[in-house]
């Protein structure tokens, strides 16, 4: 694209307006829109989630009284730590077996040509893309028919399912912004292949295998369909799931439903604070080629 | 291998286990690498689409002997009223929360990028990503306590308050709203991650390229339309597609929130293939709605695959 096809125009009413649309005033005035949006709600849940069982009916903007009631009664009285810790136990045992598959399986497709490669590749991705709501019926038969129904297990499953495909192609992404030619040194100076793998590639990619595993977390567990379909009890569903079994009653108790919501809210914010880089690249890179 | 003999052959590694054993690795490199991978894919993935495309060839219920009837559960949803009903509905509610996702993250997109310091725009980034990283059914619960009816409602509350509204109204049992309100809160969860693409697509821009074309004169819009848009192409394609195939199939914003009422307002395909296969325990039928469903995901991932991809990989 040559700049000399651009009709030379003098500075303009309609520039002017472009310079205002672009001026900081109106570009900060758009964000904040933005964040107010998400920022409101979230908030508007914790004020929830502070206030007593009644207080949340008086129509006022912030609780009357502080209390941190509706957490007790969640988390001690109705056992809802439990969900909490089924979370800690799902989502950091699935990240670990997705890491330990996808890692290598990204490395295999990054740098080896094989038979049916392109085939292979393309049904992970396809299995990336293939609604999951599509299975969800043959999921429960096959789970119940294992007895992995309502089992701790059976929802790690169901999650290593949900995102394996996708962190195998992340990682194959990612593999390949690093060039090949350090593998090839590597072989020459003696490594196996294996070696090369471990002990020069491996060490460089820590930043895609840092996404992948916070990416997988986040993942999992947000997640609520399957976990959802395979857990109908508390002894083995997610804090991600816990939270709907307030809505079954006739009256919602909106002040305990929002302190679970909390609860499970919190982690994933944190991830995010301490964690934002990698998801981005994380997310870039599961969306697009390179 | 030059690890396995030890210089002047004395002793070769092949004769110790670990001598062995990256022997093996070494040998079938590919096996080792990716073979669990692929097996787990195979066991967790490929069987049971499988039996989900052979189950929708039966004619099953509850505690009846499932029937092989191949066309039976076809012809029951392309003849139903109430399936064209959910698939329009599951239609205007993907490409809904597209449009809406897709424009405003866009928007925030090129506002970021306008912003020059670089923890300012970090601040945005992460703000804007709380929205994505939420539990979805903690995101649907929290909006439905928003949108309840009654003056204790947060969005009634703020209405009331600016006499915008002279009484609350039942946002999600409103017959015209619910649908289009389930579909701005899924377009809210969807927004970051169309920002974060974008914002990947402006910085990759160079920026010499507008430096050209100011000197030269060109408007901001012209700019934008010239070199901006262009650039953007194929990571708006990206986002174009795989927003709206996740909307297609979404389930967990419209069930914790209404449940597909009010009525079947709010009902999608994935709410369907949910009743009629978990509910009812209808598995042939469900299958079917899932394997129509599929169907038409599949002729759009093949889209993704064979061209979009093709295009960015030129």
């Amino acid at each position: 694209m040559s700049a000399d096809s651009y009709e030379r125009i003098p500075y303009s009413t309609r520039q002017r307006f472009w310079d205002f649309v672009e001026s900081p005033l109106i570009v900060h005035a758009v964000l904040l829109m933005g964040v107010v949006t998400i920022l409101v709600p979230i908030t508007w849940e914790f004020l929830t989630s502070i206030n007593s069982a009644q207080g949340v009916f008086n129509a006022s903007y912030f609780p009357d009284t502080v209390t941190f009631n509706a957490y007790r009664e969640v988390l001690i009285r109705e056992g809802y730590w439990k969900a909490v810790r089924n979370s800690l136990i799902i989502s950091t045992t699935t990240t670990l077996i997705v890491m330990v598959l996808a890692v290598p399986a990204g490395y295999a497709f990054s740098r080896f040509r094989f038979p049916f490669d392109n085939v292979i590749f393309i049904g992970v991705i396809f299995s990336r893309l293939f609604p999951p709501i599509g299975i969800i019926i043959p999921y429960y038969q096959g789970l119940s028919a294992l007895g992995l129904l309502n089992t701790i297990p059976g929802i790690i499953l169901a999650e290593v399912y949900l995102w394996l495909p996708l962190m195998i192609y992340i990682m194959r992404n990612f593999f390949i912004s690093i060039p090949e030619e350090l593998d090839e040194s590597a072989l020459v100076d003696g490594c196996t292949k294996f070696q090369a793998f471990t002990k020069v590639v491996l060490p460089l990619s820590k930043p895609g295998v840092a996404a992948v595993g916070i990416l997988t977390f986040l993942y999992s567990w947000r997640e609520f369909l399957f976990a959802f379909m395979a857990s109908q009890d508390l002894a083995s569903r997610p804090i991600s799931v816990a939270v709907y079994s307030f809505v079954g009653e006739v009256n919602i108790n909106w002040a305990q439903l929002a302190a679970a919501s909390v609860v499970a809210i919190l982690p994933t914010i944190f991830v995010v604070l301490f964690f934002q880089q990698y998801i981005v690249s994380g997310l870039t890179s599961g969306a697009l080629k390179e | 291998m030059s690890t396995e003999t030890h210089v002047g052959g004395l002793r070769t590694d092949t004769d110790t286990v670990r001598g062995r054993i990256s022997r093996f690795v070494n040998d079938h490199i590919l096996l080792v690498l990716l073979g669990p991978g692929l097996l787990v894919i195979a066991a967790i993935f490929v069987y049971p689409v499988v039996w989900m495309f052979y189950q929708s060839l039966f004619l099953t219920a509850p505690g009846l002997q499932p029937r092989f009837a191949p066309l039976y559960n076809y012809t029951k949803m392309f003849t139903s009223p109430r399936f064209w009903d959910f698939f329009s509905n599951t239609v205007y509610y993907s490409f809904g929360s597209l449009l809406v996702s897709f424009t405003t993250g866009m928007v925030l997109a090129l506002a970021i990028n306008h912003v020059r310091k670089k923890w300012l725009r970090n601040s945005y980034a992460t703000i804007i990503l709380f929205s994505w990283a939420l539990p979805i059914a903690v995101v649907a619960l929290m909006w439905k306590w928003i949108l309840v009816g009654g003056p204790y409602g947060l969005l009634n509350m703020i209405l009331l308050d600016l006499g915008l509204i002279d009484e609350s109204i039942a946002w999600l049992s409103n017959k015209r709203l619910a649908l289009p309100i389930v579909t701005l809160v899924d377009a809210w969860l969807r927004m970051p991650f169309a920002m974060v693409v974008f914002l990947a697509g402006l910085q990759a821009i160079p920026q010499h390229m507008y430096d050209a074309a100011r000197v030269d004169g060109a408007t901001t819009f012209q700019q934008f339309r010239h070199i901006t848009l262009p650039y953007l192409r194929p990571y708006m394609a990206i986002v174009g597609l795989i927003s709206w195939m996740f909307a297609f199939r979404a389930f967990a914003i419209i069930f914790p929130m209404t449940h597909g009422g009010p009525g079947v307002r709010t009902t999608t395909l994935a709410i369907m293939i949910y009743r009629e296969g978990m509910v009812k325990l209808d598995f042939g039928y469900g299958s079917a709605i899932a394997a129509f469903l599929v169907m038409v995901t599949v002729v759009l991932a093949t889209f993704y695959v064979t061209v979009v991809l093709k295009r960015i990989e030129e």
